[in-house]
């Protein structure tokens, strides 16, 4: 039996010791995955390069890195697109905030207010059945392409 | 008499007959060069030494402006990371933001780090960031506990803060309030006419008291200001013909001042002397025909030796140039007219001449030289001047000026940011930390950030330049807004801060100017570049300085048509120069520009005195006076105007090392140095040899 848990342990060790593969898709075909949710997304800007993040509205990273792209919106929004695909952090437990974003009248504004605001107050319960399927879309596409963390940046089909 | 039957008394005859023409017709000239007389005179010699510079010059030729860095030196205490120490450097930074020409600050506060942040539940991101919008105590813990990102603006003992301050023009930082004790930082002023004036005043004061104490008359000191007011102007004027769009700096205006008041000063004092037993005209007559052969001479030493600086890229060292050849040809013109019409009108009774007694005396102990005693100081020059020249030819760093601003600012150019980019930026980054591992702090550029971004996205992969994502990097650049420090234009900027106490910055510089094959790199920070200014002149001024002890030594020989006057001329200016260099690499300071100029400066006036003394040693070498006789009247009649001269000269130069400019200061340090040892060996080794070389081995024959 203690040969069977040293063998347990081994295995786990190298198993959770081997870096996990940042992207499991090929950037064409992330690129065709991407194209077909990228209706789906929040975009900034009307530059001539695509940026497309994965990001979750509870975390601190995705905070930082969007207030960035805020604070320097006349430079990225003049050069980039950038499509914000919401995708939930399980433990973050933001469900409800991405789809109060999602059923937003401008889901641009309620991104700032959530995200860079903190402001919560425009929070709801109840949502959209159209912005639940969104939501399950995205994460879809997310799991294939082997979206990891927040945020996920992708230019050209390639995770950063 | 012979003497009355040439052309050179014809030509007196003439400028007697014809000296109230000639003087109002001076006058007239003078008067109207006043009137329409626009020039400034500049006290920013930095701005002269790069005009016409090669890395200046490449600079303008790529459309690209200069940018100025100026380290601030901050005294921070013993708590270098208090929080009213982080407080003032906020402080400092909002004041400095106020002052228009400031592009960059680069301060602990504003020095970008790539860091990696996980949380452990999904959320990761690699940022730079800097410590700008920080608090106070977030500052003070990031300082303490990430000391090693902040090196190069930290003195080794933490004392001391370094922040950089990267301007379009030179900032005067006086004009803000800096909230520490700091190192004060003097900017030039362009213009300054109270200053101008001051020295100009203090200067003919002090040649109008010395002249009433040495003859005690005025005449030759309202005649000696005559004189310098009209050379003065005339060579201004001339120089503005010349080169109307370059300021004339105020102390070269000085130094070819003091070099034009030499041949008042032989004609007056031959003048003076000879009155005491001739008439005054006749007095005046003799007087040129003596002196008109020396100075001619020495003109022509002077006009032919620094006359070779006029052909210099540089536009400082062609400013020298010109005015020095132009005061001493305006001077030789203004001596043999105006002048000898001036002087026809006074006559001296009874003449005093001040130096007639100590002349006497010295000429007295200088006969009696010990011959053992000479040999022994030449065979030591000789040593040190073998040691000087093996010791610069086995060490030649040791020529070259030090510098203690330890940052450098260059330009590569690139087709913006591409592989092949970051591989040169790779390759000047392996190059320059391998050659100069120990005295690089940091070098910031974008091959510095591409590679911090793409290892941290990436920890396990092995880093190579192919390998790098340029999308991210380029995306990376903007949002955390350092592309506009890295790059210009499609070019790489690249910043190198060096260690303080590490190898001298010019050392790294001509390394650097060497590095690129095709020569593309451009300096484009205002005291690197000052600095390659200087050290390219300083191998022509070398040549320059050999050249003129050269043309003197052949001049000699031409003038006597006798080696040993050619080989003491040689000997007597070199010497002071042998001993001059092995002070300087006794005392390990480095050859400069301003060393070289001072020795240019000194060989230029030596060769005068050079030239007056063996001119009359060679006139009265068949003469059957006793040693001390000889040596006495040519005290009396050549030793007097050079000691007057050099007493004049030491002055001005004293004043350019009050001038307050640094460049003009350092040459008038070390100017003074030169003129005394020079002094030293006009007046007690040249008579002696010229004893031991000539007059005694004539006797014998």
């Amino acid at each position: 039996m203690k040969y069977i848990i040293l063998i347990y342990l081994i295995l786990f060790t190298v198993v959770s010791a081997t870096p996990k593969e940042k992207q499991l898709v090929s950037s064409k075909v992330a690129m065709q995955l991407l194209e077909s949710i990228k209706k789906d997304a929040i975009v900034l800007g009307s530059g001539e390069i695509e940026v497309h993040a994965f990001i979750d509205p509870l975390c601190k990273m995705s905070q930082r890195y969007l207030s960035l792209i805020y604070k320097r919106n006349h430079e990225i929004f003049s050069h980039y697109t950038i499509y914000l695909y919401m995708h939930e952090i399980k433990a973050k437990k933001s469900k409800q905030h991405i789809l109060t974003i999602m059923d937003a009248t401008s889901p641009e504004r309620m991104i700032h207010n959530i995200m860079i605001d903190k402001d919560m107050s425009a929070l709801v319960s109840r949502h959209s059945v159209n912005s639940r399927e969104l939501f399950e879309d995205i994460a879809k596409v997310a799991k294939t392409i082997g979206v990891n963390k927040r945020p996920y940046i992708m230019i050209g089909g390639k995770v950063k | 008499m012979s003497h009355f039957k040439n052309k050179l008394y014809q030509y007196f005859i003439f400028i007697i007959k014809f000296r109230i023409v000639i003087i109002g017709f001076f006058t007239i000239l003078f008067l109207y060069l006043a009137l329409t007389m626009t020039t400034m005179l500049t006290h920013n010699d930095e701005a002269l030494w790069l005009q016409g510079s090669t890395e200046h010059t490449k600079l303008l030729e790529n459309n690209h402006q200069a940018v100025y860095i100026e380290k601030l030196q901050l005294h921070l205490g013993e708590k270098a990371f208090s929080s009213k120490n982080i407080d003032k450097m906020k402080l400092l930074h909002s004041n400095l933001n106020t002052i228009k020409d400031v592009i960059k600050i680069n301060s602990p506060l504003t020095h970008t780090v790539i860091s990696f942040s996980d949380d452990k539940v999904g959320s990761s991101l690699v940022e730079a960031h800097t410590l700008q919008d920080s608090t106070l105590a977030e500052i003070s813990n990031t300082l303490t506990s990430g000391f090693k990102d902040f090196t190069q603006f930290y003195s080794t003992d933490k004392e001391t803060l370094y922040i950089y301050v990267f301007s379009s023009s030179p900032v005067d930082f006086s004009s803000i309030y800096i909230p520490f004790k700091y190192d004060s930082i003097k900017v030039t002023q362009d213009q300054n006419i109270f200053k101008d004036m001051t020295l100009f005043s203090i200067l003919l004061s002090t040649l109008f008291i010395l002249f009433c104490i040495t003859f005690r008359t005025l005449i030759p000191s309202l005649l000696g200001v005559v004189f310098i007011v009209f050379t003065t102007l005339f060579t201004i004027s001339v120089y503005k013909f010349i080169q109307p769009d370059v300021p004339l700096h105020v102390s070269i205006l000085l130094v070819s001042i003091a070099v034009s008041i030499m041949d008042f000063i032989y004609i007056y004092n031959g003048w003076h002397t000879a009155q005491a037993s001739h008439s005054s005209h006749r007095s005046l007559y003799y007087i040129m025909m003596k002196t008109i052969k020396p100075i001619f001479w020495t003109s022509v030493v002077t006009v032919v030796g620094i006359g070779a600086l006029t052909v210099e890229q540089s536009i400082i060292l062609q400013s020298i140039g010109y005015n020095i050849v132009l005061s001493s040809l305006i001077a030789f013109i203004l001596t043999f007219t105006l002048l000898i019409a001036m002087l026809s009108f006074f006559k001296i009774k009874k003449p005093y001449i001040m130096t007639k007694n100590s002349s006497r005396f010295v000429a007295g102990l200088e006969a009696r030289y010990k011959k053992s005693l000479l040999q022994v100081f030449l065979i030591v020059t000789g040593l040190i001047s073998i040691a000087t020249v093996s010791f610069v030819l086995m060490q030649p760093s040791s020529i070259i000026e030090d510098s203690n601003d330890e940052v450098i600012h260059i330009m590569l150019p690139s087709d913006g940011l591409t592989h092949a980019s970051l591989l040169k930026l790779e390759n000047f980054h392996d190059d320059i930390t391998s050659q100069f591992e120990d005295d690089i702090v940091d070098i910031v550029s974008s091959y510095k950030y591409a590679r911090g971004f793409t290892k941290a996205y990436n920890p396990s992969m092995e880093f190579e330049v192919s390998k790098i994502n340029l999308s991210f990097i380029a995306f990376d650049f903007i949002l955390y807004n350092i592309q506009d420090d890295l790059m210009l234009n499609s070019n790489q900027l690249v910043t190198i801060y060096i260690e303080e106490d590490g190898i001298d910055k010019n050392v790294i510089l001509q390394w650097i100017r060497e590095w690129n094959q095709d020569k593309t790199t451009l300096i484009d920070d205002a005291k690197s570049l000052l600095s390659a200014a200087k050290y390219d002149s300083i191998s022509h001024m070398i040549y320059v300085v050999f050249f003129i002890l050269f043309l003197l030594t052949f001049i000699i020989f031409h003038i006597t048509k006798n080696k040993m006057f050619a080989f003491i001329a040689l000997t007597v200016n070199a010497i002071p120069l042998v001993w001059f260099i092995a002070i300087l690499l006794l005392l390990d300071i480095s050859l400069s520009i301003e060393i070289l100029v001072s020795m240019l400066i000194m060989i230029a006036l030596s060769s005068d005195a050079s030239i007056h003394f063996l001119c009359y040693f060679h006139r009265n070498s068949k003469d059957k006076l006793s040693n001390e006789e000889i040596i006495e009247h040519s005290f009396i009649e050549v030793g007097t105007p050079i000691g007057m001269g050099s007493t004049i000269l030491l002055l001005t130069f004293l004043l350019l090392i009050f001038a307050n400019i640094p460049t003009i200061s350092t040459i008038g340090v070390y100017a003074v140095i030169l003129i005394i040892l020079s002094l030293l060996a006009d007046l007690f080794i040249l008579p002696v040899l010229f004893i031991e070389l000539i007059k005694s081995k004539s006797k014998v024959l």
